[in-house]
């Protein structure tokens, strides 16, 4: 069944953003250099009109599965929250758009997931999170906002820098960080829904889009030999400074 | 790379078709290493850090089901020497460590 969602208030949403300082990068460049030192949020706190929300929403009714994408200025205006110059053109050839799913929905709610791929400037140099992922649950009673969250996923790293040096060199790195940005209230009871997709595979379809290997059926580190001994195959390993499921190397 | 050689359809339904596909972070294996010794990590991660190739930062490699390191591709080199037909020339890759595996079985 194909499902309208709207939003048309209360307003305004009020949404809180944390980035708390990075504390592991591969070689220091969170000690000695300062857009990374000093990364924080540009507002702990902004309001914002239910129309920006909007943006996370499909124009058409859509079915469980489904994908659309994100208006780009929607996004934008959020992820300044973060950073003052954020960017989309994440590999500077083409918008690979910002992508959101119908996860699951009943007669009262229904939960949208989406990724999103930025790119914060500096004045020398990149910050490149791995993915922003997030969530948006609308109570479709009132057509209102009940919970919004982008974050960084954690993971053994889960963000690169390039720093530029005034002699054209250009020095890359890895790290940890956090980023989040909420709003409203999550649901605390449990749902039960009409029709819903796991969160997993919700999140392997947002990343199928951006990347054609998440299309490999790749398995867990302990999960490989008994698969191979089952399936009577070889194990096929990609051992990697850095991951090609998301943006962090 | 996930571009060109592991985002190719017919790269993904060949190793879809044949294998157990795994990725996984050398730093992960690395701090293993570190906090257990070499004979703390499991055997499988012994063999994949047994194939790595110095200072490269991707390898890919074919292990048996027995555990055996039927391959090991320092993969920016592969990419540096194969310009233009890297997909065809990793499935080619591939398919000659399939062909190592037949023999020994």
């Amino acid at each position: 069944m194909k499902i309208q969602l709207e939003l048309n208030g209360p307003e305004p949403i009020v949404v809180k953003a944390f980035i708390p300082p990075i504390t592991f990068t591969t070689a220091g460049f969170h000690v000695d250099w300062e857009p990374l030192a000093t990364l924080r949020a540009v507002a702990s706190q902004r309001d914002y009109p239910a129309s920006t929300f909007q943006g996370f929403l499909p124009q058409n009714a859509v079915s469980v599965g489904e994908l659309w994408k994100i208006d780009p200025e929607s996004a934008l205006q959020l992820l300044k929250q973060f950073a003052e110059e954020p960017q989309l053109d994440l590999w500077d050839h083409e918008d690979i758009g910002q992508w959101a799913f119908l996860r699951a929905y009943n007669d009262h709610y229904a939960e949208i997931v989406f990724r999103i791929h930025t790119v914060f400037a500096f004045k020398d140099g990149k910050f490149t999170p791995s993915q922003l992922a997030g969530s948006l649950i609308i109570d479709r009673r009132l057509d209102e906002l009940q919970y919004f969250e982008i974050f960084v996923p954690p993971s053994t790293l889960n963000f690169d820098a390039h720093r530029e040096f005034d002699d054209e060199l250009t020095l890359t790195e890895c790290g940890v960080c956090q980023i989040e940005l909420t709003a409203g209230e999550k649901v605390t009871q449990d749902l039960t829904y009409a029709e819903e997709i796991s969160i997993e595979e919700a999140r392997l379809g947002l990343a199928r889009q951006f990347y054609p290997a998440q299309s490999i059926e790749w398995v867990k580190l302990e999960e490989a030999v008994e698969m191979a001994k089952l399936l009577d195959r070889p194990i096929h390993v990609v051992s990697a400074d850095g991951t090609f499921m998301d943006e962090s190397c | 790379m996930r571009a060109v050689v592991l985002g190719d359809k017919v790269t993904i339904d060949y190793l879809n078709a044949n294998f157990v596909n795994l990725h996984v972070l050398n730093l992960d294996l690395k701090r293993r290493r570190d906090a257990e010794g070499i004979d703390g990590v499991s055997p499988l991660e012994r063999v994949i850090i047994g194939g790595w190739n110095e200072e490269s930062p991707v390898d890919c490699q074919v292990i048996s089901n027995e555990l055996k390191l039927l391959g090991s591709l320092p993969l920016n080199d592969f990419i540096g020497v194969h310009s233009h037909y890297k997909a065809q020339d990793y499935r080619d890759y591939l398919s000659r460590s399939l062909a190592v595996t037949s023999r020994e079985t």
